[in-house]
């Protein structure tokens, strides 16, 4: 599970690849919290390297989510898998976390 | 019930003890799984989030005593049936009577826990719970739906058609 982040413009962009489940969520949670807490308010997780996310990994995102709307700020999520798609859909969290199918798209809206 | 006589059922298990780093000879058993069978890296994901959801939740919760406990988990393909069966000697727990999470709060109130099993039951069709003889049986049945957009997996594992 590997988190990397960049700058486009207003918004921090943060990569995320690999696997997002029980054994990797600690150290992910660190530091999606991270930037959570960095002082940016427009966040963006590309999920495109993504090869799944399990409950445990749901988490993770959902506390950073929590932080970030508690600084004022937003969380979007853009090019998800099929899988981790279905997994957000089912699991409810895609109605809280604004997916979008590309990062253009994802850019556009938070503007 | 079984129609191909003869033809085994393609099955992979595994025993772990109660330790989060176990869950890697877990992934190493779906590869096996899937190697044998040629089912797409989507089912595979799948088979790989319910394995981590029921596995982590019986490690965390099932032994109270701290102690050193032994969890088995089996595949199996029946037909095009997917059967997950995770076994394990820790207290009756019977995680089908936990309550679904409210999934329509807003972010600032949803609850963060309880959606693992609430997952597993999403990504399966049949969930079933059973304590046995001190054991609790948790098994997961789906039909394998694995899309046509990926035929070369299929068409390499694909075997003429058995009956003659």
């Amino acid at each position: 599970m590997e988190i990397h982040t960049r700058r486009v413009k207003d918004v921090l962009v943060a990569d995320l690849a690999g696997r997002l489940d029980s054994r990797t969520c600690g150290p992910a949670s660190t530091e999606l919290n991270r930037i959570a807490q960095a002082g940016d308010r427009k966040v963006l997780l590309n999920v495109a390297g993504l090869e799944y996310v399990s409950s445990a990994g749901l988490r993770a995102i959902l506390v950073a989510a929590k932080l970030l709307l508690a600084h004022n700020g937003t969380l979007k999520i853009c090019q998800t898998n099929p899988t981790v798609k279905q997994v957000m859909e089912f699991s409810g969290t895609s109605s809280l976390l604004d997916l979008h199918p590309t990062e253009a798209d994802a850019l556009e809206s938070f503007a | 019930m079984h129609g191909a006589s003869g033809e085994t059922e393609p099955t992979e298990t595994v025993v772990i003890r109660n330790h989060l780093s176990e869950l890697d000879r877990v992934d190493a058993m779906v590869e096996r799984f899937g190697e044998r069978t040629g089912l797409s890296a989507e089912t595979l994901a799948r088979f790989r989030i319910v394995c981590d959801d029921v596995l982590s939740n019986v490690i965390a919760y099932a032994f109270p005593d701290d102690g050193e406990h032994d969890v088995e988990v089996r595949l199996t393909m029946v037909g095009r049936r997917l059967v997950v069966r995770v076994s394990d000697d820790g207290i009756p727990f019977d995680p089908l009577s936990v309550a679904p999470p409210d999934l329509n709060a807003p972010l600032a109130q949803r609850q963060i826990g309880g959606l693992g099993i609430h997952l597993v039951r999403s990504l399966f069709d049949e969930v079933t719970y059973e304590r046995r003889a001190d054991r609790n049986v948790l098994t997961l049945a789906s039909k394998v739906a694995d899309e046509p957009g990926r035929p070369e997996r299929l068409a390499e594992h694909d075997t003429p058609a058995q009956g003659g």
